[in-house]
């Protein structure tokens, strides 16, 4: 691992921004699947 | 002939474990802290009473002076089994002792549903615990997803720890070294800590009017029950009690990411470093982590169970609006799939989701996270493997009989699966559903619903943790403790607990 901090910093944060994203897009994917789920009943 | 073990190897075990239970006396400071500063002088009492016990075991424990205190794989085995037992055994004094719940195996239950990281509870009136009760609940929910004998191993530096490492479910060492790798694990969870109190406590601080200390102490319960995929809540309503889709978001983060395993992690982190330095290098193009096998197999998951619950809430009608079926079908669908157990909804309506869309949760809480991360459940990877080990032998019966099949995956890094990586894979798997079923038929004998005994059972199996009202402080003693030996089973994998049973077995038996 990096022992300098605040390049350990930012390598954290640039994964928990990654896992952010993944939250974005699995909320993207469930409104559309929200939104045909309902048009289609 | 089984070996009879000698007198060294119970040294050598109690050792290890007077370490372990010192390590639990260690993390009880956080909440006997809490209670000094509110004032909660009766549930001090309880935890102070709690860590003299640790102390003195572990005093006791360390009496035992081995010709080596490097362990042996059996012996491992045998501490982790071993921990995972007495740790929750000690850690329910102060919840037996607060008032708020109906028996000590209650207690018992609950702490075992704590350090498991299940999130199954039995408190009664959990609304008026004292505060530092609950945040002990929610550092054994840390402590066990952090993995309370990699913990021990981490402060009191040992060695022999390999099978310590295994048996608490982490196959992959991303250094070479295993206290390294439990250095990174660590660094992992107080970047997690760091961004997810603070995320958090800014949420109910800022944004839902709480005082700064309420903020403090709801921001650290929920990072430690999402990040670890433990899933208690301090209030009856889980998540749904702060009723802010912000909050749910900051959560959904800390629950993917307690989910994903620590080599995906440490891609993550230096992803960008090694990609850069074997272009300096002129390697081959670093595959990425779409390769991984693991990623693979939990994105195709959980696209299916989304697909599924929400088109089974949608066909009856659960909820109207395209806003309100996303975010409580997908919060709890997430919550079910990296087996953290939190809810937005509260367990009879969970219970009112009929079909597809109790099909799409009770799947995916079975399913689990990924392997060598805090979840449970029968894990992605070995999801990923049987299906890789199913096409071979299809592929296998089509091909001539001379052909030779050999089948890489990719995982971390290029990996071969072995006719025995597959029969180890699938024997865990199947083990996994044997579990599903035993507290299922226990449930259904005590006449509860098929499809609640099912749900509540899977959800102690796999340590995901959500319920649809089979457990309750009124529920069977019996099936109380089913329960407790499905999650301890479910959370050390199967082969700690083997090793215990062979151990005990060559204890009496052996020559």
């Amino acid at each position: 691992m990096n022992r300098d901090p605040i390049r350990g910093i930012l390598m954290a944060l640039e994964g928990i921004a990654v896992e952010a994203l993944v939250v974005a897009s699995v909320l993207a994917f469930g409104l559309v699947v929200a939104a045909i789920a309902i048009a289609l009943t | 002939m089984l070996l009879k073990p000698a007198g060294d190897d119970f040294r050598a075990i109690g050792h290890a474990l007077g370490r372990v239970v010192a390590a639990m006396a260690l993390f009880a400071l956080l909440p006997a802290a809490w209670a000094i500063g509110r004032g909660e002088w009766a549930a001090l009492s309880g935890i102070l009473l709690m860590v003299g016990v640790a102390l003195l075991t572990s005093a006791v424990l360390d009496h035992a002076r081995p010709q080596s205190t490097d362990l042996t794989w059996s012996q491992g085995m045998v501490v982790v089994a071993t921990a995972w037992l007495i740790v929750p055994a000690i850690g329910s004094i102060p919840l037996a002792l607060s008032g708020h719940f109906g028996s000590w195996l209650d207690a018992f239950f609950e702490a075992t549903s704590g350090i498991t990281t299940t999130g199954l509870t039995l408190v009664q009136d959990i609304d008026h615990l004292p505060e530092s009760i609950n945040i002990w609940r929610h550092t054994m929910q840390f402590l066990g997803g952090q993995g309370i004998v990699l913990a021990a191993l981490t402060f009191f530096a040992a060695s022999g720890i390999l099978s310590l490492f295994h048996g608490e479910g982490r196959d992959e060492r991303i250094f070479p070294s295993v206290t390294t790798t439990a250095r990174f694990i660590w660094r992992v969870a107080a970047a997690h800590a760091l961004f997810g109190i603070l995320a958090l406590g800014l949420v109910t601080w800022l944004g839902l009017g709480f005082g700064p200390g309420r903020a403090l102490f709801h921001a650290m319960n929920v990072f430690m029950a999402a990040f670890d995929t433990g899933g208690f809540a301090s209030q009856s309503t889980s998540i749904g009690f702060y009723h802010s889709a912000v909050f749910e978001a900051v959560t959904a983060v800390l629950m993917i990411a307690g989910s994903i395993s620590f080599g995906i992690h440490h891609a993550l982190w230096t992803g960008r470093e090694r990609r850069a330095r074997r272009q300096r290098l002129g390697v081959d193009e670093d595959p990425g982590i779409l390769r991984n096998l693991e990623v693979r197999t939990i994105i195709t998951t959980f696209g299916i169970l989304t697909v599924t619950t929400l088109a089974g809430l949608a066909a009856a009608g659960t909820y109207g609006s395209i806003g309100g079926l996303t975010r409580r079908g997908l919060f709890q669908i997430l919550s079910a799939h990296t087996n953290v157990g939190f809810s937005t909804v509260s367990s009879s309506e969970l219970a009112q989701w009929q079909g597809m869309a109790f099909a799409g949760i009770a799947t995916a809480m079975a399913l689990g996270g990924m392997a060598s991360s805090t979840a449970g459940g029968v894990k992605a990877l070995r999801i990923g493997l049987t299906l890789r080990a199913l096409a071979d032998s299809i592929r296998e019966a089509l091909l001539p009989d001379r052909a030779v099949i050999s089948t890489n995956y990719h995982q971390t890094n290029q990996q071969r699966l072995t006719p025995e990586l597959a029969q180890s894979v699938m024997a865990i798997s199947l083990l996994y559903v044997a579990l599903y079923l035993v507290g299922t038929a226990v449930g259904y004998a005590y006449g509860f619903p098929l499809e609640a005994a099912l749900f509540d059972s899977i959800a102690a199996g796999s340590n995901a943790g959500l319920s649809v009202g089979v457990v309750s402080p009124s529920m069977p003693l019996a099936l109380k403790l089913v329960m407790i030996m499905q999650m301890y089973v479910g959370r050390l994998e199967f082969v700690a607990v083997f090793a215990l049973i062979g151990f005990v077995i060559a204890w009496r038996v052996g020559k």
